[in-house]
């Protein structure tokens, strides 16, 4: 055993620390839907603290030892590096610190350490009569869903995890324990700092823990699911919901090749819109005659579609580049039919779903990686045009990890890095954005 | 080195996960320990390098015996990616370095060629138990008091075939009876050949395919001689593993494959035909947990908790028994390893870490129903909480009028 696991050993207790082949092995490889290969760098440990002073004293002596780190909770997402990519890196599992602290009823507010479960924390809020209201996988952590700023389907009304942070427990690399809220406020020492934390990828420091405000649990759900012959009809239909005096609790739009893999019977229609609406009995009543009136009567389901889409695009070993466009909710329609015409004139086949306003695009890999890469282009290129983000013309020529680098954000956001992680341990996350190369 | 032939018709499949970590949440034995190779994910990853020959066996066969071979995973996997064929197949690739000691090799290789051998030893067995005090370290031994269930052969040509499962004979007969009661009450014939042996479900977890040939064929041979529409087990392990395990098994000759295609269009959960056929009845009084079978697929779910009346809500994914340990000789972690549930600190191991969640979950209850034989013993090892078996509570109803 290397000396530096006896050393962790030392530190957090043997139980705290595995350093046996197999599970190095095993935490090698993190969620990868896309085609970059995956990187198989062997961790030199696996630390797991399950006590935020055992963090802290764990940070201090990665930072003195000058080893690199790779904060994984359950390693559900593909956006993060929660596999070392380096050599010599520490894994930090934060499933350790799994605990729901207090559920603070009066308050609605959840006091939660950054390894507890959506699911655990919905149970625990259940129990008091209170819900979270963002939507998350089953099985991942707070403390991921917090760096990735998470946003399921139902961001449509509740907005992603930052809006319901009340704040932050954050260790810095060198084991400083800062606290940070979201909003301004006596008490608050600086800046408010937690909604940079929130997002941030894992690039700046280690969540320990968070409050997040609570909502009480809707007395009634209903789900709608709109079936159309083509998307923009289905664009079409979204508008109308829009101008709908309710907001639906979630709203997702998925194409037919999504629709069949997650087991609807389109009875020949195109594509679908799932749509929730939360609320007392009278209102969710209310709300649902209105958006029949006003889209189409559409069929009740019991529960809204699952968020298990991408792995499931992978069915048969089918392998897909991911792309996630963003674009106001107005811009739905154009949004689409500029998905449509790139994929054409690519010769590409693709599948998209996702909430109007920030659609997946999974272009599926059919051998021609000149092509794909040709269409990825295009997206961005569209994506920057629909949201108005092109200063000139000549950035239509650029990468996108060209135009990145050319941000001042990018660039402010790298000198920032530091001012957090002097010895850059964190460095091997890539910035919020990057997506992987191909 | 070479990944093994067992492996080969899967290495595709390897290739397929994504690693999104869907299947963690499903797998029983990472909600205990919460490590990554107590779950699917992290197996498969392993099985990826062997299959690769990047590592050496030894580096996978303590997580490969971990798995309880529950399928749950399989079904949460959105890739559909055949998980529990997986596991079975590398537990066969591998079954030279699984734990397995020779006693426990010998007892399922007895159960599955010849079963009547234990009902010469039972008696021997029960006067040392019994009479002479002897302790057997446990709260159960294998072999109980010999009862077996009544036999009853067909009056007329059809009806349902009872392959009432090694458990079933020998440790809960009266599981056996109340089955053959539930069904006489549906107005279903019921036929129980005594020459039937073990589905071999043991031996494949002891990755001993010879074993489970033979077995498959002993049964093949019975059952091709006998008329019936329908073929149903109290115990859904054997169900699962003539739907799952019989049909990959390589060996077997045109006319047993024929059989055995036969067969498969009329293997039935019994709670699909008891729904079907039972007379309707009050729920049960008291308070109830449901200890839901990780093999019992979801159709037969849904019929069970229909047949049982209403239930007050329960924590999903359910808390694993644990029984499927049982079919290997895996060591206790020491106390201080990591490969404990963390928070758990205490539980010597894994089948105790199970029974630890499972007894905060049914502090409450009057009674445990379940739909197990594995279950049952399992959780009697473990919990004060008295087990019932589903069929055992609708063998109670009064016949139709």
């Amino acid at each position: 055993m290397p000396d530096f696991s006896r050393e962790l050993i030392s530190l957090l207790g043997k139980e705290n620390v595995l350093a046996d082949p197999a599970s190095l092995l095993a935490c090698s490889a993190a969620a990868n839907f896309d085609i970059s290969p995956q990187t198989e760098i062997l961790p030199l440990a696996i630390a797991r603290p399950v006590r935020t002073d055992q963090l802290a004293l764990l940070l201090r002596h990665c930072s003195e030892a000058n080893v690199p780190l790779a904060i994984r909770g359950s390693a559900t997402t593909p956006c993060a590096n929660t596999q070392p990519v380096v050599e010599g890196t520490v894994i930090l599992e934060l499933t350790g610190l799994n605990r729901i602290l207090e559920i603070d009823r009066e308050n609605r507010v959840a006091h939660v350490q950054a390894g507890a479960t959506w699911q655990a924390l919905q149970e625990a809020a259940a129990s008091q009569g209170l819900f979270f209201p963002v939507n998350a996988l089953p099985v991942s952590t707070m403390g991921g869903n917090i760096a990735m700023n998470a946003a399921g389907g139902s961001s449509f009304k509740y907005g992603a995890i930052g809006a319901w942070l009340e704040e932050l427990e954050v260790y810095s690399t060198s084991g400083e324990r800062i606290v940070c809220g979201s909003q301004t406020s006596q008490l608050l020492a600086g800046f408010p700092l937690a909604p940079l934390f929130c997002g941030s990828a894992g690039c700046l420091g280690v969540i320990a823990t968070a409050r997040l405000r609570l909502l009480p649990l809707p007395e009634a759900t209903k789900n709608l699911l709109f079936s159309f012959s083509t998307p923009e009809l289905a664009a079409e239909a979204f508008c109308r919901i829009l101008t709908l005096p309710v907001v639906p609790a979630s709203l997702e739009f998925y194409d037919s090749e999504c629709a069949a893999l997650l087991g609807f019977d389109t009875d020949s229609a195109t594509c679908l819109l799932a749509c929730a609406f939360q609320g007392s009995a009278a209102e969710v009543k209310s709300a649902l005659a209105l958006a029949r009136a006003k889209v189409q009567a559409g069929r009740e389901e019991k529960a809204m579609p699952a968020t298990d889409l991408l792995p499931a695009l992978a069915r048969g070993g089918r392998r897909f580049a991911l792309e996630i466009l963003q674009a106001p909710p107005s811009r739905f329609s154009r949004l689409l039919e500029g998905i449509d015409l790139i994929c054409q004139k690519h010769a590409m086949k693709s599948a998209v779903f996702g909430s109007p306003f920030r659609l997946h695009v999974a272009l599926f890999i059919n051998g021609n990686r000149e092509a794909l890469a040709a269409g990825r282009h295009d997206l961005f290129v569209f994506e920057l045009m629909l949201n108005e983000k092109m200063a000139s013309e000549t950035e239509a020529e650029l990468k996108r990890e060209e135009w990145q680098q050319q941000q001042e954000l990018a660039r402010l956001s790298e000198k920032l890095r530091p001012l957090f992680d002097p010895q850059g341990l964190l460095a091997a996350h890539p910035l919020p954005g990057a997506r992987a190369a191909l | 080195m070479k990944p093994l032939h067992f492996l080969d018709p899967y290495l595709p499949q390897l290739k397929i996960c994504s690693a999104c970590g869907l299947c963690l949440f499903s797998c029983p034995v990472f909600g205990v320990t919460g490590l990554e190779t107590d779950g699917p994910r992290g197996r498969l990853m392993l099985l990826r390098a062997f299959a690769a020959g990047k590592i050496a066996p030894a580096m996978i066969v303590e997580a490969l015996a971990r798995c309880l071979l529950c399928g749950r995973c399989e079904s949460a996997c959105p890739s559909q990616i055949p998980l529990e064929r997986i596991f079975f197949a590398a537990r066969f690739a591998l079954a030279d370095q699984l734990p397995v000691s020779r006693r426990r090799r010998f007892l399922a290789r007895l159960l599955s060629s010849w079963p009547g051998a234990l009902d010469f030893l039972q008696p021997p067995v029960r006067f040392l138990t019994d009479y002479l005090g002897y302790k057997m370290g446990r709260k159960k031994v294998f072999l109980p008091a010999f009862q077996p269930f009544a036999r009853r052969s067909a009056e007329k040509a059809g009806g349902v075939l009872l392959f009432s499962g090694c458990l079933t004979r020998r440790i809960f007969p009266r599981v056996g009876t109340a089955a053959l009661k539930a069904l006489g009450l549906s107005g279903l014939t019921v036929l129980t050949p005594p020459e039937l042996v073990c589905c071999g479900r043991p031996l494949a977890a002891q990755g001993d395919r010879k074993g489970l040939l033979k077995a498959l064929r002993t049964n093949l041979r019975v059952i091709a001689a006998l008329e019936f529409d329908w073929l149903t087990s109290p115990c859904p392990a054997c169900l699962r593993t003539m739907l799952e395990i019989w049909p990959e098994m390589e060996g077997l000759s045109g006319t047993e494959r024929e059989q055995l295609n036969k067969l498969q269009d009329r293997i039935i959960d019994p709670y699909i035909l008891l729904a079907r056929y039972l007379p309707s009845a009050a729920a049960p009084e008291g308070r109830i947990y449901w200890q839901r079978p990780c093999l019992l697929d979801d159709v037969a779910c849904q019929s069970a908790l229909r047949l049982l009346g209403s239930l007050p809500e329960q924590k999903e994914p359910p808390v694993c028994c644990g029984a499927p340990l049982q079919c290997l000789d895996l060591k206790p972690a020491p106390a201080d390893s990591p490969k404990l549930a963390l928070r758990k600190a205490g539980a010597p191991s894994l089948a105790v870490g199970l029974a630890d969640l499972l007894r905060s979950l049914t502090g409450s209850a009057e009674y445990i129903v379940t739909a197990c034989p594995g279950c049952m013993l399992a959780l009697e090892q473990h919990i004060t909480v008295p087990v019932r078996h589903l069929v055992e509570i609708l063998a109670l109803r009064s016949p139709r009028p």
